[in-house]
């Protein structure tokens, strides 16, 4: 039978799962920078594009079918450009309607599109197109975007997800009423709340529902009711470390494609985002 | 540094906690036990006297004057019966029975029928005189069980027990980094029965878990406590180490209650019995 020394004893030897709590809690999210980017270049893009249109009426400048999957309605689609930058309108809507990202999620309901880079700058078709409506900085602007686009391969801010099946100990499998032997890391970064670490199990008499256990940076040192979550975590912070070394293994190239993204299309555009400035 | 092999052999060894916990929830709560009669004895009342309520309509008992700070000439008041039983209400209104013995009822300001009707001489007799023969039996009952018992108002009973912590448990509960060294009261055992459970807590003003009003200065509640969640080990092991003191404050709490709950059991036999072969005949 222990003590409440022994608790305070072992609590004192919790300084590296502290600092393992405090690392957890400086994951970043990959994704929402990604995100970031996607949402903040689309913004200057179409002041500029708008800026450059070589005409003064809004231009219809590519127009296609795309099929409405709840009713399998065909619908007619029109990239416009006008003063406000550049978009992909169904014909159900009258206001062009300007990208908002460089990178979308399709949406049945309003605009069919994916985007900038997918509708327009990887279709050459138009991409020519919609040079023709641009004015010689126009041209230039959209070619950047283009070059960029190719040198950093960007691809849509992507969730990362880190999945590590761990074993349990016979006794952390009677204490935490574990059916099987095994517990389960996760780390996610799809959330605006910024990155998800947490750990679950499948409960005795829970049939194969996960149950989640706890969340990393949600545990503190000091609280009993954490007590054995954080034995928990001693017990198998190597497992632990390893989650964290993978994450940032795999949403390092996310980022790093992203950042040089951000570099290389802040300089290239720099002289037409400051003179419009001005 | 302890294993898990540690937690779950002591998970073990204090089986006395579990036990302790399981004991306070098959408890009930002595306001609660008290209460229950009081409602239930008015009911069977309400039943018995509307059964051998002699008028064919309802009736008005009594009337007096209820004033207060709103109404300067007073309110009108009536103690009426019917075939639904006996009740005070506003002059004029549809009759409300009485829903205790003794109450006290803020709406109508009555005390309930014990206090407003048995007590009263000069309305005892008038509720009387529109009884029938049985109904009459059945007041003289109450009122001698009422006297023979002295059953007072169902209170609420709240008991505090100072609790003497480790200089560890002091530790552990964060008292320590509060900067609370050697308190004599560091913390305490609450024993309330103001609602339909008998909770136990233990509390301290100096507890970590002070965050909002509802909670304030809660460390855990026993009741509450359960052995197969994984957060609540601790808890167990401070009833398992503060065992006695948890004994010494539930029979204080039971000595503090027994008296006044004695009273309605005692009451409750009484009626019973003497009221037998009408609650059997109307099934109640």
């Amino acid at each position: 039978m222990i003590g409440f020394d022994e608790l305070n004893k072992t609590r004192k030897e919790f300084n590296d799962v502290e600092v393992l709590i405090n690392n957890s809690k400086e994951l970043k999210s990959s994704c929402a920078f990604g995100h970031e980017i996607n949402k903040k270049y689309m913004q200057q893009i179409n002041k500029l594009i708008g800026k450059s249109l070589n005409q003064s009426t809004k231009a219809d400048v590519h127009t296609w079918n795309f099929i409405d999957e709840d009713d399998n309605s065909k619908r007619k689609c029109t990239l416009e450009i006008s003063k406000k930058g550049i978009g992909a309108t169904s014909e159900s809507r009258y206001q062009i309607e300007t990208y908002d990202r460089l990178f979308s999620a399709k949406e049945r309901w309003s605009n069919p599109s994916e985007g900038l880079i997918k509708d327009v700058i990887d279709n050459e078709e138009v991409f020519n197109k919609t040079l023709d409506y641009l004015n010689p900085k126009g041209k230039e602007i959209m070619q950047i975007i283009k070059e960029v686009r190719q040198q950093t391969n960007i691809i849509p801010p992507e969730e990362t997800l880190i999945q590590k099946m761990f074993k349990l100990s016979k006794e952390e499998k009677e204490f935490f009423k574990v059916a099987t032997n095994e517990g389960l890391i996760e780390i996610n970064d799809n959330n605006g709340r910024g990155v998800e670490f947490a750990v679950s199990i499948i409960r005795e008499n829970d049939g194969v529902e996960k149950h989640s256990l706890f969340s990393i940076h949600d545990l503190r040192v000091d609280k009993e009711e954490d007590f054995s979550y954080i034995l928990f975590v001693k017990n198998h912070k190597e497992d632990f470390e390893n989650a964290i070394k993978e994450y940032n293994e795999k949403s390092k190239d996310i980022k790093e494609t992203w950042e040089k993204f951000d570099e290389e299309i802040k300089q290239r555009l720099a002289k037409f985002i400051l003179l419009e400035r001005i | 540094m302890i294993t898990f092999k540690d937690i779950g052999d002591t998970k073990i060894a204090m089986k006395d906690a579990w036990d302790y916990k399981e004991k306070i929830c098959s408890i009930e709560a002595s306001y609660n036990y008290m209460d229950k009669i009081n409602t239930t004895t008015a009911t069977q009342m309400n039943t018995l006297l509307g059964r051998f309520y002699n008028q064919p309509k309802k009736a008005v008992v009594h009337t007096w004057i209820r004033k207060n700070k709103y109404n300067a000439n007073g309110q009108k008041m009536e103690l009426q019966m019917s075939k639904s039983g006996i009740g005070a209400t506003y002059a004029g209104g549809r009759i409300d029975v009485y829903t205790g013995l003794i109450t006290k009822d803020t709406y109508y300001e009555s005390k309930g029928l014990l206090k407003d009707v048995i007590e009263d001489k000069k309305v005892y007799d008038k509720v009387f005189n529109f009884s029938s023969e049985k109904g009459k039996s059945v007041l003289k009952v109450l009122k001698e069980a009422a006297e023979e018992t002295k059953i007072q108002h169902p209170e609420s009973t709240t008991i505090k027990y100072s609790l003497k912590l480790s200089e560890d448990e002091r530790e552990c509960f964060g008292l320590k980094e509060r900067g609370i060294l050697d308190n004599k009261d560091d913390a305490y055992i609450e024993i309330k029965d103001s609602y339909k459970e008998m909770t136990i807590e233990v509390k301290s003003e100096y507890a970590r878990s002070i965050n909002n009003y509802s909670t304030e200065g809660l460390i855990f509640k026993v009741n509450s406590l359960d052995i197969n969640d994984e957060k609540d080990f601790q808890y167990f092991m401070f009833v398992h180490y503060h065992l006695n003191e948890f004994e010494n404050a539930l029979r204080q709490y039971q000595d503090s209650t027994e008296e006044h709950k004695g009273r309605w059991t005692k009451f409750k036999e009484i009626m019973n019995e003497k009221l037998a072969k009408w609650l059997i005949l109307y099934k109640m």
